[in-house]
């Protein structure tokens, strides 16, 4: 007998990465992470998204595109950077197609490809008039794609939660940069690192954002216990709704042992001809130090794990597509048994399963990503049982929820703070305690500024912005580019600081000001008053 | 204002007077000869120019994007001017880490610094931590207080704390003659809960008549595995601990919620 089990699948992908522009230069070794994420993640998507639909699939996902990544589409000079970049690259696809000839046919056949598809990404790139705005913003309009913000620059807020000008700012600034790159009210938030604690709901509720995501254990660990679990949206007592991180969905994916993107026939991260080509030949396509880099293009399979980088066997499209296959058909199965387990449990109310991820895993991280997600809603379509939803289809549907104050927590390891503060990074907030205090004390002496005044502060609120992203933290606690990550905090300190003592004194200097201007232009609109509470 | 070298290269195309170019020259300190054109000191720029522009960014992209297996070479990353030491504020602040540690860092105004100099050699530096769950602390109605030992310059301390979703507030002194005489006094703190709520009660609304009621609660209806956090050796990373009793400070970098890494 056929079951009519039903519920919901609600995929979220978390695009963020931090505001890495340096106009300053004319190639800057971190803007990179831009242009492979665009390259390897943000493309690719938009290209799954026109291919499903184009072929009449009626998918439907939710993505949070950050205020700093709507900030760098809309770059200018990062615009040119990254068609310079992609030159470049295909440049270099084409020497290796040449070089390829006399090697392996397998690799030659792979330089093919690369020097087909990146012409590909460009083309799309160009496509959308260079700015991916325009290709996401096109999926909204159809309806498939609900795009939802986060606060503003991915500042930690339970850290920060002592300082109400902070939050309030942060989240009345996501609203207004959503607003103006993408012409429309978000309806969502997506707190950065999925960090919530209880009273930031008061804000959001304030800045009329709907819903917001909190992980398994802060809907578990709630004031009230909620009756369905993580299986269902509820309510806080500020009006706002809540979705919660369903455990099962992120571990099928994830997981370093089961999870698909350690399948052997996937693409190997680690291996790329910037390491694996002699220095003389591939000196043009590193960085001008010289110091060796992933240029993107790779020609080796996971083979195994725990086998030696050089023993890896060469990848093969053909195998890594029927890997996609077979895992985007499982986890389809998967979610159809864990609905029809729950739906049965719950008496019938329909079950939520909320899986969200960082975009960059799909594509960046997990080249066959971006395929993964494609044909996962292929094989949904053709299924009843498994409805793929955005949390505002959801929140129109039902009229019935569970109201309580969900558990601080985030998506971190061990699901608290630790990563965002420890030893490696602890020294990081008595100078964002200082830089809040300073800012609340200006806000409140410049009442009627001057125009060269109003610019310095709102100087002041963008290098207090930037500063406390929680990347900085991130990184030194992974200790990778922490030397970075430093360097961008002590900027933004001393930038703050030096604006601050040149706008006490009555000393602005023009020169300085607009240099900062130019090099930190994040949110050029932004207006000092929101630091106001 | 100092500009980048690559801003000035680009500044050197805009047709700038000579008298703006001889003055940029001197700056960089690049000689000139008084017969020079205006072409010739642009050219000489220009190479001066490119001479710096390769250093910096030499300096400026030492650091490799993504861990790779490639073994490359770390190089040296360029000195930072400094951060203050001290913004000379008296301050005590209490962030939470986790369920069960909480972390706490001071400053001091000069004032306080000189009478705690005064006091050093002669008295007891400590931080006293209080469990001051809904109370309002007066000093003496803690449920709970807890006192170690400190270097004022150490600027902060790790506590690990008994109670998950409990208030504390901490306060840093001195004893003398055996009574504490606190210096500064912190703000309050919850940690972060790690139980499901004991509370008897469901609150439901209905929203189209923005209607509250409540039910009976029996719990969640399928009990979640929690995920545990240990390891399989004793974690002596971080923080020493001194008393036994585990805590969840283990520094495993594997995030759940991130492909490994930022990106």
């Amino acid at each position: 007998m056929k079951s009519r089990s039903k519920g919901h699948l609600v995929l979220v992908l978390h695009a963020h990465l931090p505001y890495v522009r340096h106009p300053e230069f004319e190639e800057f070794m971190e803007e990179r992470w831009f242009f492979e994420a665009v390259t390897e993640t943000y493309i690719p998507l938009i290209m799954v998204f026109e291919r499903l639909q184009k072929d009449g699939i009626d998918f439907k996902l939710t993505m949070s595109l950050t205020p700093p990544l709507l900030e760098m589409f809309a770059s200018p000079d990062l615009q040119k950077k990254y068609e310079r970049h992609m030159e470049k690259l295909i440049e270099l696809a084409d020497r290796e197609v040449k070089r390829t000839r006399e090697e392996n046919p397998r690799v030659h056949e792979l330089a093919l490809y690369y020097s087909r598809h990146f012409r590909e990404i460009l083309d799309t790139y160009r496509r959308y008039g260079k700015s991916l705005t325009n290709g996401f913003l096109k999926f909204q309009e159809s309806g498939n794609l609900e795009i939802i913000t986060c606060n503003a620059t991915h500042a930690f807020l339970p850290l920060l939660s002592r300082h109400k000008s902070v939050v309030k700012s942060q989240i009345e600034v996501s609203v207004q940069s959503h607003e103006n790159r993408l012409k429309k009210r978000p309806k969502g938030i997506w707190l950065a690192e999925c960090g919530y604690y209880p009273g930031v709901d008061k804000f959001l509720s304030h800045f009329r954002l709907e819903y917001f995501f909190v992980d398994s254990h802060g809907l578990w660990y709630a004031d009230h216990q909620p009756r369905y679990g993580v299986y269902r949206p509820v309510v806080t007592p500020e009006g706002v709704f809540v979705f919660a991180r369903d455990p099962e969905s992120s571990e099928e994916v994830w997981s370093a042992q089961v999870g698909y993107p350690g399948d052997s026939r996937y693409r190997e991260f680690y291996r790329d001809v910037g390491f694996d080509r002699e220095l003389e030949y591939i000196r043009p396509y590193i960085d001008r130090s010289g110091e060796r880099i992933n240029t993107g293009i790779k020609y080796h399979r996971i083979t195994s794990k725990g086998i030696d980088l050089s023993k890896k066997d060469y990848y093969a499209l053909a195998d890594a597509i029927a890997a996609v296959k077979e895992h985007a058909a499982d986890f389809a199965r998967k979610k159809e048994r864990q609905i029809d387990r729950l739906y049965k449990l719950f008496d019938g109310v329909e079950p939520v399963i909320v899986a969200p991820f960082d975009a960059e895993l799909f594509g960046h991280w997990w080249y066959e990503g971006p395929l993964f997600l494609e044909e996962l809603f292929r094989v949904l379509s053709q299924r009843t049982s498994v409805i793929p939803s955005t949390p505002s289809e959801i929140l129109a549907t039902y009229d019935e929820y569970q109201m309580l104050t969900p558990a601080a927590s985030t998506w971190g390891a061990n699901g608290y703070f630790e990563v965002w503060l420890n030893g490696s990074n602890d020294w990081v907030y008595r100078h964002y305690d200082e830089m809040v205090e300073r800012m609340e004390e200006v806000v409140q002496l410049f009442h009627t500024p001057t125009p060269l005044e109003e610019r310095c502060l709102n100087q002041m609120l963008r290098e207090l912005f930037l500063a406390i992203s929680s990347d900085w933290a991130f990184i030194m606690t992974t200790g990778t580019t922490v030397e970075y990550a430093k360097s961008r905090v002590i900027t933004h300190v001393l930038r703050f600081h030096q604006l601050y003592g040149q706008l006490k004194s009555g000393r602005i200097d023009p020169d300085y000001l607009k240099e900062l201007e130019w090099q930190d232009a994040i949110f050029p609109w932004l207006d000092f008053r929101t630091f106001k509470v | 204002m100092r500009k980048s070298p690559y801003e000035l290269l680009k500044w050197l195309d805009s047709k700038p007077r000579i008298q703006e170019v001889r003055t940029l020259a001197k700056k960089l300190g690049v000689r000139l000869k008084r017969t020079m054109k205006k072409r010739d000191i642009i050219k000489k720029l220009r190479t001066a120019l490119k001479e710096r522009l390769k250093v910096e960014q030499a300096r400026s992209s030492a650091t490799s994007v993504l861990e790779n297996s490639g073994g490359n070479a770390v190089r040296e990353y360029p000195k930072q001017p400094r951060l203050p030491e001290s913004y000379n504020k008296d301050k005590l602040v209490l962030l939470p880490v986790n369920p069960n540690w909480i972390y706490a860092y001071w400053d001091f105004s000069r004032k306080t610094r000189e009478s705690v100099q005064k006091k050093a050699g002669n008295v007891r530096f400590v931080i006293r931590l209080h469990d001051v769950t809904y109370v309002i602390f007066n000093g003496f109605n803690a449920h709970r207080s807890f006192e170690a030992d400190v270097d004022l310059d150490w600027g902060n301390y790790y506590f690990q704390v008994p109670n998950s979703n409990a208030d504390y507030l901490c306060q840093l002194g001195y004893i003398e003659n055996g009574r504490f005489v606190p210096l500064l006094a912190s703000n309050v703190v919850r940690t972060p809960p790690i139980s499901p709520s004991d509370k008897k009660e469901e609150i439901w609304i209905k929203i189209s008549k923005g209607k509250r009621y409540s039910k009976t609660s029996e719990g969640m209806v399928e009990k979640p595995v929690e995920r545990a956090v240990g390891s399989s050796q004793w974690p002596n990373v971080g923080p020493v601990v001194e008393a036994s009793g585990g805590g969840a400070f283990i520094w495993r970098m594997v995030r759940e919620g991130r492909s490994g890494g930022t990106l």
